[in-house]
C-alpha cells in the first residue's frame, strides 16, 4: 500500500476554509499527467469522513479506479457495497445503444462468453481481472452500485436526459441536509465526443453543484485546448469555454502540469493552487495559493515544495 | 552477474507458470489458473499480462512493462508523410499472426496485410545488436540472449533457423526482416480486414465498430487475443471527409477505448495518424492524445540520412545502422496500470524499461534499414563500440568528421553523449 | 494594459477631482452611470469590486437585484436574487421588470414620498452567458442583447455588468439569419456602457510596475504566461495587503475606469481598491493607484515591509539583517587588531610587528629586524 498526501497537506490553510456548501473545485491536468492521486486523495477524505460520493467518470471504467485505489489503500469496493460511494460510468457504454435486451445480457451459464459484442456484460461490483476472463455473470441488480450512462450512438438532445442520473443520485442521496460530494472526471468528452454544447455541460455543472456540497471537476487543460485564437476551430473554443467558465466559478484551482524544465527522475511534475473567482464573494472561503512539486513512485504520492528536493 | 540473474528469470518466465515471474517483478499477483495464452506474459512490472508489439526496443519503451498490456490502445503518430509507423504496425500485425493471435486491419486492404515483414535469421540480428557498445543496447541484448537460452530449452535447435513460421516457439518478441514477406503459417489465422467506410456515409465509423464489435464478441468466447490495427487513421485516401468531425472521430476512437477495457484479457489496439494533416496543435490530436493509452511520435528528421549519406564514403555500410531517421517522442506512456502517472520509474534497476523520454526528457530516435527497425536512446554514432571498435578505429583521429559535418547540432549532441556517460 | 507612469508633478486638481468621481461612481451617488461594465478574467474576478458596489449601495438603501448565471453563494445584502440559468430572455426580461417595479410598489406601500425616486441596482454575474442567450435565441424570439439591455435600463436603474474577457465565444452555427457583419458583443457592450472597468490582480500590477522600474520586460499572467497547461498565474485575484492574515480573504484590487460623460469628455483613471481603508481616521478604501506606495515608491511615507519596491525585501529570509541596539552597541565595543598597530609603537607604521618564539632559528648576527 502506497502513500498519500491529504488533501489537508495539498490544499494547505484552503482546506479548512473553503466553503463546505457549493464548492466547486476544479482540477486541470494535460497530456502526461494524471491527476488520478488528486482524486483518490479527495475521495479517500470523503470516504473515511463517512461522507457519501458520486463518482462519475467517462473516460474511465469502475476497475481502473477499484485497481488504482487499491494501490492506495483505498477500499472502493467496499464503500460501493456500503452505499456510501456511487460510481456512476459514463465511459463504458456512452456511446452504445441504451437499452440492452436481457436475452443478450444474461450469457448462458458459466460459459466464459460475451455474448452480443455491442452489449457489454454487466461487470458486477468486482469483475475478477484473472486471465480466463470470466466476468460475473450476475444480472445488474436494482441495487447495483454501478450506474451506466448512454447516450446512444448518435446522441440526440433527447439523449442528454440520460446525465439526469448523475443528478437524480446526488439527490436521493441528501440525508438530514447533508448533501453528497460529486467527483466528475472526463467532461470534455460530452463536448468533444458527443457534441454537446459547451454552455450546456456547463449548466449540468451548475445543476449538479446545487445538489451536492463539493463539486470536483477534472478537465484537460493542455494549452492546445484552452489557449485560443481566431483560428481555433469550435472544438477547442468549446473546450476553452467551459474550462474557463468553470475557473471562474471555482473556488480554487488545482492545475497539474510537467515541469517546464523538462523531465526529472524524481519529479513527476508540479502542482499549482490558486484562487478561483468563485471564492471571492463573502460567501466564499479562503484559498491559499500555492505551487508545489509532486511525485508518484511505487511507495505513493510525495508533494514538496519547489527547491526542497525530492528527498 | 546481473546478466545470468536476469536469464533465469527469463526463463521461468518463460514456462507455464508465470508466478515466479509476478514475484520478481515485485507485483503481488495471484497466480493465474491457466498458462497464458501464446505470445502473452506478464508484465515485469505489474504482473498484468502483455503482449510484444513485434518491436522489441517499443516493447522496452511501454513503462517497464516490457510488453503492451492487454486492453490498452497505442497511438502512434507521424510528423510527416513518410511511413515509418507503418513499420511499427506491420510488426505489430506480423507478431500476431506468429503468435496465432487474431489480427484485424482497419481501414487497408489485403495488398497492406502482404507486405508483412517475414521472420528474420536471428543469428544475424542477434550479432547485430551484440556490437553496441552502450549500457541501454547491452540489455536488450541480454533479453535477447535470454529469449534466445528459453528457446534453446524449449524447443530443438534444428528449428531455430528456419525462416518459416511454422516452428511452434513460444517466444515473446520475435525479429523480423523487412526484405522478407510473411508466410502465413498454418496454424495461425489469416488477418481480418474491415474495409474503410464508403465515401458517403454520413456515420463512417459505424459500419466499422459494428463488424469489430461482432468479432471481439466471437474472439472473446474463444479467449483468443486479438490485435487491432487502424493503418493511418483519417487518411484522406481511404476515409471520407467526414470522418475528422470530432463527433465522429473522437467518438470512435472513445468507443474503441471502451472496448479495450470491455476486452482488457485479450484485445490490444495501435492506430497511425498522420500528423501533417491534422497537427498536434489541433484540439482533435489532443483529444485523440487523451483518449489513448499511450502515445508515440515518430518524427523523421532527414538531414540525419542526408548527413549519413554524406560520409558514407569513409565508414562502412554496416553503420546504417547506428543513424537515426528521426526522433521517438513519447507524450504519454502508458500507465502503470496501478494508478500511479505515466512514467514508470525503474526502481528495481531495471534500467532499460525505465524513465520515458518525455518533452524535454531522455532522446529517443528511431531507425529503420532495410531489414528491421527499432527506437533507442539518441545519440550520434560513437566510436566506443566493443566490436564495432575494429571497423571505427582508422577513423578515430578523425572523430569528429562527424561533428564538422553535422555542424552545431552534431556538436550538442556529441556533448549530450559525454553527459550520458 | 499598463498603467500611466505617475507623475510627481501631476495637478493635485486632478487627482482630487479624478479620485472624488472615481467614488461617486462607486457610491452610485449624484447622477450614477447607467450602465457599467466590468471587464474581468481569471486572474483578477470582479467579485470584490461588485461587492463593494452592493456594500455601498445597501447604505443608500437601494433595491439590488442580482441575477444568477453561474454565482450560487450570491452576495447576502442583495434584496433579490434571479436564477438566470436555462431562462429564456423573454422570461429574464419579464423576471426583472417585475423586480424592479415591485421595488416601487413596496416603496409607495412602505410610505415612501416618491416611489418612483426608488433606485434599481441590477448586477449581472455574467455577460458572457447572456450574450451566448441571446446569440442563441435571438433569431427566434426577435430580441437581441441591445434590445434587451435598452429594455431594462430606465432612469430609475443601473447596471452593473460583468464580463470575462478570457473566455472564448463560441460561433453559433451559420444560419441564414445570423448577419457577419454585426460587431462583436463585446465591442457592443462596450459601446453601450456608460463606464468601462477593466480589472487588474494587484500583485500582477506590482510585479509588472516593479520590472518596469528596473527596465525589464514586465512579466505576464494567466493564459499569456505561455505555460503548458497553466490557466492562471499565483498571485491571480490576490490583493496586496500586509494587514490581512491568511484566514482573510483579499478585497482589494486594482482597475481602470472609463466614465464617458453627458458632455462628451471622457475622464480614465487607474484606481487601487485597498483591502482595508488606509488609516484609522478615513474609511474610503478607494485610493488613486498612483498614490498606492508599492506603485508609486516616491511617495515619502512608506509604511516598511514589502510594500516599498526598493526596500530589502527581508520577509523571506530564515535569518535577521537588522542590529538590535545591544548588538549595536556591542560592535562599536568591538577592538580589531589592526587598530592596535596604529597605536605607540606602531606609529612608525609599515612595521612588521613580530615576536620571534623559541622554534624560530634567530641568528642575531644576520637578522635584523
Amino acid at each position: 500500500m502506497s502513500k498519500l498526501p491529504t488533501p489537508a497537506e495539498i490544499l494547505g490553510q484552503s482546506f479548512k476554509f473553503l466553503p463546505q456548501e457549493s464548492q466547486l473545485l476544479l482540477i486541470t491536468s494535460v497530456l502526461g499527467t494524471s491527476p488520478s492521486w488528486l482524486t483518490y486523495t479527495l475521495l479517500h477524505n470523503s470516504l473515511m469522513n463517512g461522507e457519501n460520493v458520486v463518482f462519475v467518470s467517462f473516460i474511465n471504467e469502475y476497475a481502473y479506479f477499484r485497481e488504482g485505489g487499491k494501490r492506495h489503500g483505498l477500499d472502493l469496493p467496499s464503500h460501493l457495497k456500503k452505499g456510501t460511494l456511487t460510481f456512476i460510468d459514463g465511459f463504458s457504454k456512452l456511446f452504445l445503444p441504451s437499452t440492452p435486451t436481457p436475452t443478450q445480457s444474461i450469457p448462458t451459464a458459466a460459459a466464459p462468453s460475451r455474448v452480443g459484442g455491442v452489449i457489454p456484460s454487466r461487470g458486477g461490483p468486482i469483475p475478477p481481472r484473472q486471465i480466463p476472463q470470466s466476468q460475473p455473470q450476475a444480472v445488474a441488480t436494482p441495487t447495483d452500485p454501478i450506474k451506466y450512462i448512454s447516450l446512444g450512438p448518435s446522441p440526440s438532445p433527447t439523449a442528454l436526459r440520460q446525465l439526469d442520473v448523475i443528478k437524480t443520485t446526488l439527490q436521493g442521496l441528501i440525508s438530514n441536509g447533508a448533501k453528497p460530494k460529486l467527483v466528475v472526471e472526463g467532461l470534455e468528452v460530452l463536448i468533444a465526443a458527443a457534441g454537446v454544447d459547451a454552455r450546456v455541460v456547463e449548466d449540468l455543472v451548475y445543476d449538479l453543484r446545487e445538489v451536492s456540497s463539493t463539486a470536483t471537476i477534472l478537465l484537460p487543460s493542455d494549452s492546445v485546448l484552452i489557449q485560443t485564437s481566431s483560428s481555433s476551430t469550435p472544438l477547442e473554443l468549446s473546450h476553452a469555454n467551459l474550462v474557463l467558465s468553470l475557473g471562474h466559478a471555482a473556488d480554487a484551482i488545482l492545475s497539474l502540469r510537467l515541469l517546464d524544465t523538462g523531465v526529472a527522475k524524481d519529479i513527476s511534475g508540479v502542482l499549482k493552487i490558486t484562487r478561483g473567482a468563485g471564492n471571492l464573494g463573502e460567501t466564499g472561503g479562503i484559498v491559499e495559493e500555492k505551487e508545489m512539486l509532486y511525485y508518484e513512485s511505487d511507495a505513493g504520492v510525495r508533494i514538496f515544495a519547489r527547491g526542497s528536493g525530492g528527498h | 552477474m546481473s546478466f545470468r540473474k536476469r536469464s533465469v528469470v527469463l526463463n521461468t518466465s518463460g514456462s507455464s507458470n508465470s508466478t515466479p515471474a509476478a514475484a520478481a517483478s515485485g507485483a503481488p499477483q495471484s497466480t493465474p489458473p491457466t498458462p497464458p495464452a501464446k505470445g502473452v506474459r506478464p508484465s515485469f512490472l505489474t504482473g498484468v499480462p502483455t503482449t510484444s508489439t513485434g518491436t522489441a526496443s517499443l516493447d522496452a519503451l511501454l513503462s517497464g512493462h516490457e510488453g503492451l498490456p492487454l486492453g490498452s490502445m497505442v497511438l502512434i503518430e507521424e510528423s510527416s508523410t513518410t511511413d515509418f509507423a507503418g513499420a511499427l504496425l506491420r510488426y505489430y500485425a506480423a507478431e500476431g499472426i506468429v503468435q496465432g493471435h487474431n489480427v484485424v486491419v482497419i481501414g487497408a486492404g489485403e495488398a497492406w496485410g502482404r507486405e508483412l515483414p517475414g521472420l528474420s535469421d536471428r543469428k544475424e540480428d542477434n550479432e547485430d545488436i551484440k556490437k553496441k557498445g552502450k549500457e541501454e543496447r547491452m540489455k536488450i541484448a541480454w533479453r535477447y540472449e535470454a529469449l534466445g537460452n528459453r528457446r534453446t530449452v524449449d524447443s530443438p535447435p534444428s528449428l531455430q533457423m528456419g525462416t518459416d513460421a511454422s516452428e511452434p516457439v513460444s517466444l515473446f518478441c520475435h525479429t523480423y526482416d523487412l526484405t522478407k514477406r510473411l508466410t502465413i503459417p498454418s496454424s495461425s489465422k489469416p488477418p481480418t480486414y474491415i474495409p474503410p467506410p464508403p465515401p458517403t456515409s454520413t456515420s463512417p465509423f459505424s459500419s466499422i465498430l459494428s463488424s469489430l464489435s461482432t468479432l471481439l464478441a466471437a474472439a472473446s468466447s474463444t479467449n483468443s487475443i486479438t490485435r487491432v490495427l487502424i493503418p493511418n487513421l483519417l487518411s484522406p485516401l481511404s476515409y471520407p471527409p467526414s470522418s475528422s468531425h470530432p463527433t465522429h472521430l473522437l467518438q470512435f476512437i472513445h468507443t474503441l477505448r471502451s472496448l479495450t477495457r470491455q476486452y482488457s484479457q485479450i484485445l490490444t489496439i495501435m492506430i497511425s495518424f498522420p500528423l501533417p494533416l491534422y497537427p498536434r496543435t489541433t484540439g482533435l490530436t489532443r483529444h485523440l492524445e487523451h483518449l489513448s493509452d499511450a502515445t508515440i511520435e515518430l518524427h523523421p528528421i532527414p538531414t540525419f540520412l542526408a548527413r549519413f549519406e554524406m560520409t558514407k564514403s569513409s565508414s562502412s555500410s554496416t553503420s546504417a545502422d547506428d543513424i537515426p531517421q528521426g526522433l521517438v517522442k513519447v507524450w504519454k506512456a502508458i500507465e502503470g496500470k496501478k494508478g500511479t502517472g505515466i512514467v514508470g520509474s525503474s526502481s528495481k534497476g531495471d534500467g532499460s524499461g525505465g524513465v520515458v523520454g518525455m518533452e524535454g526528457g531522455d532522446d529517443l530516435a528511431f531507425m529503420l534499414t532495410r531489414r528491421r527497425m527499432r527506437i533507442e536512446r539518441f545519440s550520434l554514432p560513437v566510436d566506443e563500440g566493443d566490436d564495432g571498435g575494429d571497423e571505427h578505429k582508422p577513423h578515430n583521429p578523425s572523430s569528429t568528421v562527424g561533428e564538422g559535418v553535422g555542424g552545431v547540432e552534431a556538436g550538442k549532441k556529441m556533448h549530450k553523449v559525454d553527459l550520458e556517460f | 494594459m499598463a498603467p500611466p507612469q505617475a507623475n510627481a508633478k501631476t495637478v493635485q486638481y486632478r487627482r482630487t477631482h479624478n479620485l472624488l468621481l472615481g467614488t461617486r461612481l462607486l457610491s452610485q451617488r449624484g447622477t450614477p452611470s447607467p450602465f457599467t461594465l466590468i471587464l474581468d478574467s481569471l486572474e483578477q474576478s470582479s467579485a470584490p469590486l461588485v461587492e463593494e458596489y452592493i456594500s455601498r449601495a445597501k447604505l443608500l438603501r437601494l433595491n439590488i437585484i442580482f441575477i444568477s448565471f453561474t454565482t450560487l453563494r450570491p452576495p447576502k445584502d442583495v434584496n433579490k436574487v434571479i436564477k438566470a440559468r436555462g431562462k429564456s430572455l423573454d422570461t429574464l426580461q419579464r423576471e426583472l421588470i417585475a423586480a424592479t417595479t415591485t421595488s416601487a410598489t413596496t416603496a409607495a406601500a412602505a410610505g415612501q414620498q416618491d416611489p418612483t425616486k426608488v433606485q434599481n441596482m441590477v448586477i449581472i454575474d455574467s455577460t458572457n452567458h447572456l450574450v451566448s442567450i441571446s446569440s442563441e435565441q435571438g433569431a427566434k424570439t426577435n430580441m437581441s442583447l441591445s434590445t434587451f439591455l435598452s429594455s431594462i435600463l430606465a432612469p430609475s436603474v443601473t447596471i452593473i455588468a460583468t464580463y470575462h474577457t478570457d473566455i472564448p465565444r463560441i460561433p453559433s452555427t451559420p444560419t441564414t439569419t445570423t448577419n457577419a457583419y454585426i460587431p462583436s458583443p463585446l465591442d457592443l457592450l462596450k459601446y453601450l456602457c456608460t463606464t468601462l472597468i477593466t480589472v487588474y490582480s494587484a500583485s500582477h500590477i506590482f510585479a509588472q510596475k516593479r520590472a518596469l522600474d528596473k527596465s525589464l520586460p514586465p512579466p505576464s499572467f494567466g493564459l499569456d504566461e505561455g505555460i503548458e497547461g497553466s490557466l492562471t498565474s499565483l498571485g491571480s485575484n490576490a490583493g496586496w495587503c500586509e494587514s490581512c492574515g491568511i484566514e482573510e480573504k483579499s478585497r482589494g484590487l486594482i482597475y481602470e475606469l472609463e466614465h464617458r460623460r453627458m458632455s462628451g469628455r471622457a475622464m480614465s483613471e487607474w484606481f487601487c481598491l485597498l483591502c482595508h481603508a488606509p488609516s484609522k481616521r478615513s474609511k474610503e478604501r478607494l485610493i488613486l493607484l498612483e498614490d498606492h506606495p508599492a506603485y508609486n515608491p516616491t511617495i515619502a511615507d512608506v509604511p516598511s515591509g514589502n510594500g516599498g519596491g526598493g526596500a530589502v525585501e527581508d520577509s523571506d529570509l530564515t535569518f535577521s539583517l537588522g542590529l538590535t541596539a545591544k548588538q549595536k552597541s556591542d560592535r562599536e565595543g568591538v577592538v580589531l587588531p589592526y587598530f592596535d598597530a596604529q597605536n605607540e609603537e606602531g606609529g612608525t607604521g609599515g612595521r612588521i610587528l613580530y615576536v620571534p618564539g623559541r622554534e624560530d632559528d634567530w641568528d642575531d648576527e644576520e637578522d635584523e629586524i
